[in-house]
């Protein structure tokens, strides 16, 4: 019994080496690293932020330094009143007139509407959300960046 | 061609020469390509899963230790992207049919075979490769095809490695019986 077990342990041996080992499909190496090569590309573009890390601190320390010098420094011993010329009221005012116009026009022209206004509103936000879209895709593709 | 050790390549990729993945593609796609068409049992089938299988060896090279040879990790990835790509299309993987094991055919056969020439040999074997279960195929074709250890197809397969020598066993049994099967019926009109 053994012997014939080591019997087949040989033959099937000695026949499963003389099987075909597949061949991988002729381009299979030029494909593969076309999808390698632009995984890299891709991974070197978005890894990349628009705005880097360093140049949000820049701007939110600039930003503040700008809010304290105007509003935590008395500029009087310059013969200087900017906290209060910061405040114009007339011009917030105006401001709150405009956004009341505006949505008074966006009112009107809603009225036209049959149905709800929602599908129109989602519609231009996805068309909005699209464009913004393409113009990153168009800077970061292109490796140019805003900053 | 001649390669180099793969570490060398492995070190130039994680150096960012991308190009030197090239010549680990080179080295090991047939194999790689051989274990995805013998568990996809579909050429492309196994195209799509030895290129993925590349993809995610390339991405995750940088968490490849080297305390196995860089082929049996590698192959462990195809492994493992072929029985999830075969599982997610719902075809069965794997059933050992113990009916089989206990009979032993005729010795005719080893007369049989050794009359015929290397091709007709070769269609003789691969028609009863065929027959098994795709997980088996791999295992009995990395072990005496690659010639690797109990211990790496142990790591390529997860099984452990009492569970691969049985099922070594069995699938030497398994493969004796189909070859039988072959030759009694068929192989006429097989090869």
């Amino acid at each position: 019994m053994k012997e014939k077990v080591n019997n087949i342990d040989f033959f099937i041996s000695s026949l499963v080496r003389k099987s075909t080992r597949e061949k991988a499909p002729a381009g299979f190496t030029d494909n593969l690293m076309k999808r390698i090569e632009t995984e890299v590309e891709q991974e070197t573009v978005t890894s990349q932020p628009l705005v880097s890390r360093n140049m949000w601190i820049l701007i939110i320390a600039g930003f503040a330094v700008v809010i304290s010098l105007v509003f935590f420094i008395d500029w009087s011993f310059l013969g200087l009143n900017i906290s209060s010329a910061g405040f114009d009221v007339q011009y917030f005012e105006n401001l709150i007139v405009y956004f009341k116009s505006t949505v008074e026009w966006l009112t009107f022209f809603f009225a036209f509407f049959t149905s709800s206004s929602l599908p129109a509103i989602i519609a231009v936000g996805i068309i909005s959300l699209l464009i913004i879209d393409k113009i990153l895709r168009r800077f970061t593709l292109h490796k140019t960046y805003l900053f | 061609m001649e390669f180099l050790e793969d570490s060398l390549y492995i070190e130039k990729v994680l150096n960012g020469d991308t190009s030197a993945y090239t010549t680990l593609v080179n080295k090991h796609k047939d194999m790689v390509f051989t274990i995805a068409r013998k568990i996809a049992r579909s050429t492309e089938d196994a195209e799509e899963i030895a290129q993925d299988a590349f993809i995610k060896a390339f991405q995750s090279l940088e968490k490849f230790k080297q305390r196995s040879k860089f082929s049996t990790w590698l192959y462990r990835i195809t492994y493992n992207t072929a029985v999830s790509r075969v599982r997610k299309k719902n075809i069965e993987v794997s059933v050992i049919d113990d009916e089989v094991i206990e009979n032993y055919p005729g010795e005719q056969i080893y007369e049989f075979v050794e009359a015929m020439d290397d091709q007709r040999q070769q269609r003789f074997i691969d028609a009863a490769l065929e027959k098994l279960p795709p997980e088996d195929n791999v295992v009995i074709t990395l072990f005496y095809l690659e010639e690797y250890s109990i211990g790496e197809i142990s790591k390529i397969t997860a099984l452990s490695k009492s569970n691969v020598k049985v099922k070594l066993h069995r699938i030497r049994k398994r493969l004796y019986k189909e070859l039988n099967h072959i030759y009694k019926s068929q192989f006429n009109e097989v090869v």
